[in-house]
């Protein structure tokens, strides 16, 4: 072997020593070596860490414990990155390491069962709503009542939305509102951001006036829309993304549900979920609205769509691409009267964590009033806390849009949560409907075909 | 003590000797199978260690214990299978070890996170690296080379060695480390010795024998990584797919259960107006209806995604190779700046899927994208022509109408397989006997008389390759569709399910649904897919060269 190679075996040799010392190879928070590893442990790499860095390194005697969230943009991770260095800096037995995951295009939740099934998950994660009952009946997540009853820290199940909570605390073996899951993390419902500059230059009428004068229905939106629409083929007056949660605003609009009252059977043929989607249906098969399916983000960017449907968490991107003047607008009554959408993801504790209670201390410490107002400064979503208004009032400040009130208002128009589906399979209903639905908007079947055999496979994933 | 001394010389060369060699090294593996019998009662009584974990390890280590029986009774008998046996077992053993210890200390973590503090020895690296290039500056060759040294000596410093030496050596200081070093180098020292020419020449060794052990040795680095990243997820997919498993829970025997839903068919006639639902069996859904017919499946969601990929194949096969095939043959010239085109048309081959298909995924986007803005410009051009009938620009909706989203993905696919394969048609072209061309052309055959009965035939080898290849990747297509339909449920299937390739199904399946046994089942049918139009490409292939 000439001297390079015995060079080179020598330098990968180092590199293999050099990785002992890195700094997560002294991460013991889910190695299930000790949590307190010896200080002359601590790499030369640790100590040049910057001081406002959250040290990954837990000191002599600390719990170490990981947390995830779903950031939608750079921004919110700065945020949730300073929340945890705060959080940390004033907890004194624990040291925190914040992980942001992927966005919800990268498949976050696939990722993070993937590492719960390689154990090497979080002790604390953000997880949406839909997917509560998911990780409940497959004890991946930790009921956490017990907990909460032996501690002061945790405000009660009033100190969030109650739509929430009776989701959240779901006992499907007792049948009753017992358990306890997780906490909200934050909570949002949809708006229609609007391009002023085109609403304008149809001569539509503002629909933010139309709400304030309580004219904003189905019918004046449709007006509106059509307007725009008229300006030029290439401009629409409406669009919205292809999410099971766009139809279901028709359809909870027009007083439909996708479920029955006790979320066990399918509801979607029922007569008022097909007004809704005939209504629904119609702006695209008139050509008002950009093309169901085809993300309609961009378009409207681009300043080639008046009405965007899209929840709070648009908001960041609007504000740094739109070139127009925008604004929002609550979405328009329907013939069911008002409604929206109740979004919400909650921070769930990890079934394998070894540290149970501090972990739902982290939990209590995420949604306390003081993180909820830091996060609320972002904008990006309405703090799930309701004990605490002024929490409330930061959000309003974040503008634009001027009319930020137009999300919180969505929460006291009749709106339905985003709920998991305790009795059933979501992600299969999910997975049957919104074919039936993309073959309704394309014109294969008509409403009649679509309302005869809707709920057959739908039924099947109760 | 010079008596002691002289008394120990002899003993210590005695037991260095082959035959002292060969029978410390059958004690060893003695030990080495007692100690690998007693692991195997160890798994069968543990209550942590179950399911198919301990199945694999009791048959791993069953294995161990054969082996040791084979080499222990092969030296003894000083035969070659025993040789055999004792080399191989030690290798293993000291390769297992190894990646054992490394997993204990934590090295393969650290390895992650080396990236972060590598940042620091860079620079040093850089300067080792202009170090090494004037080495070949005769005047300062022996100033640059200690100077590359020393640079090298930095980097390591500055990534973290000493620490990491320092962290590395308390690790392994415990009694399961000290215990795992031991066995490595036992095993190392052992496997060497035996490799050597007189323990060879002791244990009778053929030529063969040895060039066998030492073809081993050579594969033995990919072996290893195939056996352990392919062969062995490979079996234990296959495991799975008889298991109704989450991933996370204990798994559920049901033998084929889930291969039979997969296939299950039924069929059943229906009035106008009748629903699927209302004359097929219980737990069957509608999968296609011709006249008063309907087929029924229990999952047609799975025959959805066969059918798509067959005809996403159909397509981008010939859309893929024969362009490819013309493109190399007009490429196959000397013409100046040749190369440069060349290298354009092979760009998107080296570019990621993701990347290519997110920059055709703003393309296709029917109201702002670049496409359809390109088509209503054409339109606008042709209709200020003279004398032309007007025509009306269309606006086809390329990732929402279902009609078009495979269409879609057939452009987006060929578009970037078909310059790697214009290169490997290229390769084939320039190995081509340039006298068969000469010679056809003096009897006066035409151009395309010698691409049709010259070129193609001599480029069966190549054409194989590329039709084989492609077509299994287009058989596998998966992250073209996650990408250009990314909201569509599931992820990857386009609207109406038109673009549910088996890859995304089964993705769908194992990391959505958590189906982990279904989709290794489907996995598996789609193996076999692919085996079958593999096994007929090559079937074609030798016929023809047999023809020939």
């Amino acid at each position: 072997m000439s001297r390079y190679r015995w060079l080179g075996l020598a330098l990968v040799l180092a590199m293999l020593a050099a990785a002992c010392g890195s700094e997560v190879s002294t991460d013991t928070s889910d190695g299930g070596t000790d949590a307190a590893e010896p200080a002359e442990e601590t790499t030369d790499a640790a100590v040049d860490e910057p001081a406002d860095e959250p040290a990954d390194e837990p000191a002599d005697g600390e719990i170490a414990l990981r947390w995830r969230t779903r950031p939608d943009n750079q921004a919110e991770i700065d945020v949730y990155s300073e929340v945890s260095e705060t959080v940390d800096a004033a907890w004194d037995e624990v040291s925190l390491s914040y992980e942001p995951g992927g966005s919800e295009t990268s498949s976050y939740q696939d990722v993070l069962r993937t590492e719960i099934a390689a154990g090497t998950a979080p002790d604390v994660f953000w997880i949406p709503g839909t997917d509560v009952a998911d990780f409940a009946s497959r004890g991946l997540i930790l009921d956490l009542r017990d907990i909460a009853e032996g501690t002061d820290a945790y405000a009660g199940d009033d100190a969030y939305y109650s739509e929430v909570m009776e989701l959240l605390t779901v006992d499907t073996e007792a049948g009753d509102n017992s358990a306890l899951w997780g906490l909200p993390r934050d909570v949002s419902t949809f708006a229609l951001y609007l391009n002023m500059d085109l609403i304008a230059e149809a001569g539509a009428e503002d629909p933010r006036e139309l709400a304030a004068n309580g004219e904003w229905n189905w019918e004046s939106f449709r007006e509106v829309a059509e307007a725009v629409a008229g300006l030029d083929p290439q401009i629409a007056g409406f669009g919205m993304n292809n999410w099971w949660a766009n139809p279901g605003y028709w359809i909870n609009a027009a007083g439909g549900s996708f479920f029955n009252d006790d979320r066990t059977e399918c509801a979607v043929d029922s007569d008022e979920a097909r007004e809704g989607l005939e209504f629904m249906t119609g702006l695209y098969q008139d050509g008002i609205a950009v093309p169901y399916g085809e993300d309609a983000e961009p378009p409207f960017l681009a300043g080639q769509v008046g009405m965007f449907m899209n929840g709070r968490w648009a908001t960041p991107g609007t504000r740094a691409s739109a070139t127009f003047d925008w604004d929002t607008v609550k979405l328009p009554d329907g013939p069911g009267g008002p409604s929206n959408w109740l979004f919400w993801g909650a921070y769930v504790v990890n079934a394998n964590t070894e540290h149970p209670e501090e972990a739902f201390d982290l939990v209590t410490r995420l949604t306390s009033g003081e993180v909820q107002g830091t996060i609320a400064e972002l904008g990006a979503n309405i703090p799930s806390r309701i004990d605490d208004p002024a929490v409330i009032d930061t959000f309003l400040t974040f503008t634009p849009p001027d009319n930020a009130q137009a999300f919180v208002d969505g929460i006291s128009e009749n709106p339905v949560a985003e709920g998991p589906l305790w009795e059933g399979d979501w992600p299969a209903f999910d997975g049957a409907l919104a074919p039936q639905i993309e073959a309704l908007v394309a014109g294969d079947v008509t409403l009649d075909e679509f309302q005869q055999s809707v709920c057959g496979p739908l039924d099947a994933t109760f | 003590m010079s008596t002691l001394s002289l008394d120990h010389q002899p003993r210590l060369a005695r037991a260095l000797s082959a035959p002292g060699f060969t029978r410390g090294l059958a004690a060893w593996h003695v030990v080495h199978g007692v100690l690998a019998a007693v692991a195997a009662v160890a798994v069968t009584a543990s209550s942590t260690i179950g399911g198919g974990l301990a199945t694999g390890l009791l048959i791993g280590l069953s294995a161990v214990v054969l082996a040791d029986v084979v080499a222990v009774t092969g030296l003894l008998r000083r035969t070659q299978s025993g040789r055999m046996a004792a080399v191989v077992v030690d290798y293993l053993t000291f390769v297992a070890a190894t990646v054992v210890l490394l997993q204990t200390t934590d090295v393969f973590v650290g390895l992650d996170a080396l990236g972060a503090s590598f940042g620091r020895g860079v620079p040093f690296l850089l300067v080792a690296i202009a170090a090494y290039a004037l080495t070949a500056v005769e005047p300062i060759r022996r100033y640059a080379r200690w100077v590359g040294l020393a640079a090298v000596a930095a980097t390591l410093v500055a990534v973290g060695l000493l620490p990491g030496l320092l962290t590395f050596l308390g690790r392994a200081a415990s009694p399961t480390g000290l215990a795992l070093v031991a066995l490595a180098l036992i095993s190392v020292v052992a496997a060497a010795r035996t490799s050597q020419p007189d323990v060879a020449r002791h244990l009778r060794a053929t030529p063969k024998g040895n060039a066998s052990i030492d073809g081993l040795l050579f594969v033995s680095p990919n072996l290893l990584g195939f056996l352990a990243f392919f062969a062995g997820p490979l079996l234990f997919s296959l495991y799975v797919s008889l298991n109704d498993w989450d991933a996370f829970g204990t798994p559920e025997f049901i033998g084929l259960a889930n291969y039979v839903r997969i296939f299950s068919l039924t069929v059943a006639t229906a009035e106008a107006g009748q629903v699927g639902s209302d004359v097929l069996l219980n737990g069957y859904s509608e999968l296609a209806r011709f006249g008063s017919v309907v087929v029924g499946a229990q999952d047609p969601l799975f025959w959805k995604s066969i059918l798509n990929i067959l005809v996403f194949a159909a397509l981008a096969l010939p859309l893929s190779v024969i362009p490819a095939l013309f493109l190399a043959t007009l490429l196959n010239s000397n013409a100046p700046g040749i190369k440069v085109f060349r290298a354009l048309y092979f760009v998107p081959s080296i570019a990621g899927v993701v990347a290519v298909a997110l920059i055709w995924r703003q393309l296709f986007n029917s109201t702002v994208g670049w496409i359809n803005y390109l088509i209503s410009l054409i339109a606008g051009a042709w209709n200020a022509l003279p004398l032309l009938p007007e025509i009306i620009a269309g606006q086809p909706q390329w990732l929402s109408d279902n009609g078009l989203a495979l269409i879609s993905l057939v452009i987006v696919f060929s578009w970037q397989y078909v310059g790697f394969n214009t290169v490997l048609f290229l390769a084939g072209l320039q190995s081509v006997d340039p006298t068969l061309h000469e010679a056809a052309m003096i009897d006066g055959a035409t151009r395309w008389q010698r691409f049709r009965h010259i070129t193609i035939p001599q480029l069966a080898p190549t054409t194989f390759f590329v039709v084989a290849s492609t077509g299994i990747l287009a058989l596998q297509l998966f992250g073209e569709a996650v990408v250009l339909f990314p909201s569509f449920t599931p992820i990857g299937s386009g609207p109406q399910n038109s673009t549910l390739t088996p890859v995304v199904y089964l993705y769908d399946q194992g990391f959505r649904r958590f189906a982990q046994g279904y989709a290794s089942a489907v996995a598996w049918v789609l193996f076999l897919l692919i085996f079958a139009f593999t096994f007929v490409q090559f079937q074609r292939q030798r016929a023809e060269v047999e023809g020939a």
